[in-house]
């Protein structure tokens, strides 16, 4: 737990030690130790870095007059990313997906913790019940949504039904949709590291505050918030990344009007041809996200984690 | 006799289909050392729990200083505990584990550090108020558990399974600091173990429990001098012991028969009629071993068997042999090591005796 947020039995995690590759420098090429590392590295090589150099490489080229791309070495791509035009995306796109965050880990947290506290039982049927939506394709669960939003979909006609409403409400479309789909998407994500990180903590230290004077609320916010402070910062942490580059959502729900960094990336590619600069747009994306790992090592390091 | 300080009136807890505690009543005095023995399963937990306030009885009273706390949650009630495997918080310093009841009621800061430091002081902890639960040894976390309860000056402390997960010496050295402990603080201690070694040194009195029932409650001299069933008396302290009828009986004394073994002389137990199945019990420390050879004059009041040591184990104050007599039976023999008392080796013929007024007879 000191240098990893640990998010599974099953053994993900995200091992905040040296990058792999430090450790590799040290060790000799030609070291016989190294010889068992060569299918992964060359895994690694064909399917990330390789990618990845692309994307840069790409970064750096300018568009060509037809939406080609023409491979003269430029940074202009960088800089038109300060445009003040793109800077709202991002910091919308930002504030999207701590939103998105904030309100996945404010609903997760009860949930995880009725499930994690629940009968062996029950627990295996709940956590099937969370895991049942990944069996549907992201894109037809998101289309789901377009009919419970529309004009004419699930939820105005039954809110007309009662006569609550007499026209409908515009819901498809809006901020709040996005936020609807993107808090359903990545709920799951969210919770099921918050549900190990509880399991962990013995039910014996709430029996020892409740003994020791503290009420209900008093016992979660000092004894099974902080402790189960690992899963949080993991269950964050796996929502706020796809959230910030999510795409089909705000695309699909957001009706593709107001952009997110997703859509503003799939829309230079694909809709301007504008490849190098989608290609440095994608890079920012990358550089936002390590930052927030980065921060979120500071944040989890103060306090000994 | 002052009030009692807890007071269980015919509780019942059943957990699904099984009941933990059945029909049981004890009274608690207050000062007391008192200890509830038991085989794991015996209930014994669930009765500190319900004591507590974390289970709620089926049935029956719970009244804790002359009121009734049976409704009362546990941050009502003048009790507090010490887990069995401590519970201490892992994200808190020792300082913080201790200060944490009294925060809870809202002490003043000013208070909270002056009764945190006196109590740290009477646990021999001060100087780690700012480690982690994680950085200290199992006795001091035990410590910091003890300090954590006591710190709030409860009515009646519960220890369950204290030091349970203490190695033997460090064991023996924190009962003796319990028990010193316990003199100073003057509440009533209630001790949860399956430890009988443990319930017979440390407490004024021991509850024996055995499926959720009371089996005997009396001092710890009591319990093991003249247990009242064949199970306490083979629950505390080691046991010899022989199935048989009751062949002979006087006003006294009765002799058990068994199959061709001699006849054993032996109390006569009430309420047990001629013929009846019983179960004979000889506490290893009462019996004598004289050399086979030894020609003793006859006495009926002694009885004796003839045996061979099958093991001779040397534990540094007492001699402990096995000794195999009357086909297959092998009974424990324990010899303190005096100068005069002569030693035997694995192999040699010996007299087993005693006087008949060393053995316990229970129906079987």
């Amino acid at each position: 737990m000191c240098s990893s947020i640990g998010i599974g039995k099953k053994g993900w995690s995200f091992h905040h030690d040296a990058p792999a590759f430090v450790h590799l420098m040290r060790l000799n090429a030609f070291s016989s130790s190294l010889l068992p590392l060569w299918p992964a590295l060359l895994f690694l090589g064909v399917f990330f870095l390789a990618p990845l150099l692309m994307v840069v490489g790409m970064s750096l080229a300018s568009r060509g007059t037809y939406g080609g791309v023409e491979w003269a070495l430029t940074l202009s791509n960088y800089l038109r990313l300060a445009d003040p035009l793109y800077l709202g995306i991002y910091l919308r796109s930002l504030v999207m997906a701590g939103i998105t965050t904030l309100v996945c880990a404010i609903l997760g947290f009860p949930l995880a913790y009725t499930i994690a506290r629940a009968p062996q039982r029950w627990q295996t049927i709940l956590i099937i019940m969370i895991l049942i939506p990944f069996w549907t394709n992201f894109l037809v669960r998101t289309y789901a949504w377009i009919f419970i939003l529309r004009a004419d979909g699930l939820l105005n006609t039954l809110l007309q039904g009662i006569g609550l409403i007499a026209e409908p409400l515009p819901l498809l479309y809006t901020d709040g949709a996005v936020f609807v789909g993107l808090v359903y998407g990545y709920l799951p994500f969210m919770v099921l590291p918050l549900i190990i990180a509880i399991e962990r903590i013995p039910s014996a230290l709430e029996e020892a505050a409740r003994d020791l004077y503290a009420s209900t609320w008093v016992i979660f916010r000092r004894v099974i918030i902080p402790l189960a402070k690992p899963g949080i910062i993991a269950g964050c942490v796996l929502v706020f990344i796809p959230a910030v580059g999510a795409f089909i959502t705000p695309y699909l729900l957001g009706g593709g009007r107001r952009l997110m960094l997703g859509t503003l990336i799939q829309q230079e590619m694909l809709v301007a041809r504008d490849w190098p600069f989608g290609a440095a747009l994608s890079v920012l994306l990358m550089v936002l996200v390590l930052l927030t790992l980065i921060l979120t090592r500071r944040y989890a390091r103060w306090d000994g984690l | 006799m002052t009030e009692p300080s807890v007071q269980l009136q015919d509780i019942v807890k059943r957990h699904g289909q099984t009941v933990a505690v059945d029909h049981l009543s004890l009274s608690i005095g207050q000062q007391e050392f008192f200890s509830i023995l038991g085989p794991s399963g015996s209930g014994k937990t669930t009765i500190l729990r319900l004591v507590a306030g974390l289970d709620r009885p089926d049935h029956g009273e719970i009244v804790i200083l002359g009121r009734s706390m049976t409704d009362r949650p546990p941050n009502q009630r003048p009790v507090n505990m010490v887990f069995q495997h401590y519970a201490l918080f892992p994200h808190m310093t020792v300082a913080q584990n201790v200060a944490f009841g009294l925060l809870m009621r809202g002490e003043p800061r000013r208070v909270i550090d002056r009764q945190v430091a006196s109590i740290l002081d009477l646990v021999r902890l001060t100087g780690k108020e700012d480690r982690y639960p994680s950085q200290l040894s199992g006795g001091e976390q035990q410590r910091v558990a003890l300090a954590r309860a006591l710190v709030n000056r409860p009515a009646v402390l519960l220890l369950d399974e204290p030091l349970g997960a203490l190695d033997q010496q460090l064991r023996h050295v924190m009962q003796a600091e319990l028990q010193q402990i316990q003199r100073q603080v003057r509440c009533s201690f209630i001790l949860v173990t399956h430890h009988q070694e443990e319930a017979l040194m440390l407490s004024d009195r021991v509850a024996v429990l055995h499926r959720g029932q009371l089996q005997q409650l009396g001092t710890p001299e009591e319990l093991y001098e003249s247990p009242k069933s064949l199970f306490v008396a083979q629950f505390i302290g080691l046991s010899n012991t022989l199935s048989g009828r009751i062949a002979i009986m006087d006003d006294s004394t009765c002799t058990i028969e068994n199959g061709h073994r001699p006849p054993i002389r032996a109390p006569r137990p009430a309420a047990l009629s001629f013929h009846a199945p019983v179960t004979f019990v000889v506490r290893p420390e009462r019996l004598r071993l004289l050399p086979y050879s030894t020609d003793a004059s006859h006495n009926g009041a002694i009885n004796r068997v003839i045996g061979t040591i099958a093991k001779a184990i040397y534990n540094g104050n007492e001699m402990l042999y096995h000794v195999e007599w009357g086909e297959g039976m092998t009974w424990i023999v324990r010899t303190p090591l005096l100068e005069r008392s002569p030693r035997f080796t694995v192999g040699d013929h010996v007299l087993i005796h005693w006087h008949w007024e060393e053995g316990l007879v229970f129906p079987s």
